[in-house]
């Protein structure tokens, strides 16, 4: 179990070195030679950054998350592969999260190992079909005016759902 | 997204952002709205801070849209003129949806490109002083708990968020987190001047609460707008539902409106999970498996 949990950390540290890497060469392509050899070179060192410092030098804005503008382009698997909650960002709780349970799943102890979690999850299962009506539900435009998803008719229409922050 | 829209609301494409809750509360300050009005400020807010051109509708308060819709934060839906769904994934993805379209409608001649956006973004309101009270520091993984503010003739000026930590709904023990923000979206800041803000808690029969008082610092500032942060501890006999009564007392000031007035307020603090509380930056964890 101590070797699964070591591995995984290995794995984790070795994206988030990949991304810092990455960060000050944005244009190389993936490249796992040179992912371990800069993780060896920092267990090497002195001091080696921990994971969470990796993280904490990804987070430009401070804010406790990585966002897609803090991940460069090569590394943008990175966030769908540990963003749990679907966000568009990525905590570090969330790839703890992540982490056990994969550890979970290896060691064989996850009773869920077959059930799909997670709001991506949840999305396919509850979401409004291809070729279904969209329901009777109601929300508000901008002057206060109730808004019926039954009313988008006539013309394609595009729904995105978002918020500030 | 802003370019598919320039490019294809010529051509009849209707498009809608829906704004539901908050999915990361407290970055750049933002907080939960309590209210639809405040729901709808917060579009307003969106637009200015993102030079959106987009048309908007709210979700309900209780984000029946967004339930309705598969619960997914950022969601993306095609609709056909039927009215019925011909596109939909779970995390939006604007040059996917260009393609969609050009399927469904054609293609334009010369697409709109970001370069070619001028889009006005404008910063977050700050309008007092911040980081000058030290953050506390959080002991594990936090859940957002339910709160329902007791009704106020006055807004909201400052907002308690409830989490308590993720043992605590199946031992009945853990830490109670309780921050409260003042809301950008009325320009207001705490008055260092006077006395700070306090609040007291009243626990039903079979919960404890330690400590049931407290009061935020005593700064040099005289204003500042950071969040006023405590942590209790919280236990809880099994089969207890009632919720925590709070009551709560601090001075906001609006220097654009010049106005600085005493404010008590009440809430209701449910211990349970609150699906639509989303997650505070290294704080908090949603609980989608609940969903």
């Amino acid at each position: 179990m101590r070797v699964l949990y070591r591995f995984r950390t290995v794995v984790v540290m070795t994206c988030l070195t990949l991304m810092a890497s990455l960060s000050v060469a944005a244009q190389k392509t993936f490249d796992m030679q040179q992912v371990l050899e800069q993780w060896n070179s920092d267990q090497n060192s002195e001091s080696p950054p921990s994971p969470e410092d990796v993280f904490e030098s990804l987070d430009a804005d401070r804010n406790g998350t990585l966002t897609s503008g803090e991940i460069p382009a090569n590394g943008q698997w990175f966030l769908e592969r540990f963003d749990r909650d679907g966000g568009g960002s990525i905590s570090w709780e969330e790839i703890v999260l992540e982490i056990k349970d994969a550890i979970s799943r290896q060691a064989g102890r996850d009773d869920t190992t077959n059930r799909q979690t997670g709001p991506r999850a949840a999305f396919e299962r509850s979401a409004p079909k291809v070729g279904a009506v969209l329901p009777e539900i109601s929300g508000y435009q901008v002057d206060g005016q109730e808004f019926n998803l039954r009313s988008l008719k006539g013309n394609y229409s595009v729904l995105v759902f978002g918020c500030l922050t | 997204m802003e370019t598919i829209y320039l490019d294809y609301a010529p051509l009849g494409v209707q498009f809608f952002y829906i704004y539901k809750h908050l999915q990361h509360p407290e970055l750049d300050g933002y907080i939960e709205p309590f209210t639809l009005e405040e729901r709808l400020m917060h579009i307003q807010e969106a637009k200015r801070t993102l030079g959106s051109a987009l048309p908007w509708i709210a979700d309900s308060m209780s984000n029946d849209l967004k339930h309705a819709l598969g619960n997914s934060p950022n969601s993306e839906f095609v609709i056909d003129p039927e009215g019925r769904v011909v596109i939909r994934r779970a995390w939006s993805r604007p040059e996917q949806l260009r393609q969609d379209l050009e399927g469904l409608v054609g293609a334009v001649d010369h697409p709109t490109l970001i370069s070619d956006l001028n889009l006005k973004m404008e910063p977050p309101p700050r309008v007092a002083a911040s980081g000058v009270v030290p953050r506390v520091k959080i002991p594990g993984v936090m859940m957002a708990m339910k709160v329902t503010p007791e009704k106020s003739d006055i807004p909201f000026y400052a907002k308690l968020r409830a989490e308590v930590t993720r043992d605590f709904l199946g031992t009945g023990k853990g830490i109670l987190y309780l921050g409260f923000n003042v809301d950008p979206i009325y320009r207001v800041h705490w008055n260092n001047l006077v006395d700070p803000l306090k609040f007291e808690i009243k626990t039903p029969q079979g919960m404890t609460v330690s400590p049931t008082q407290g009061e935020g610092p005593e700064l040099e500032v005289a204003s500042d707008i950071d969040p006023r942060e405590f942590l209790l501890d919280v236990t809880r006999l099994e089969g207890v539902t009632e919720p925590l009564q709070l009551a709560v007392r601090y001075y906001a000031c609006n220097d654009d409106e010049g106005w600085c007035i005493p404010v008590t307020q009440n809430y209701l603090i449910h211990l349970e999970s609150y699906r639509d509380g989303g997650i505070a930056p290294r704080r908090s964890w949603s609980v989608w498996n609940d969903r």
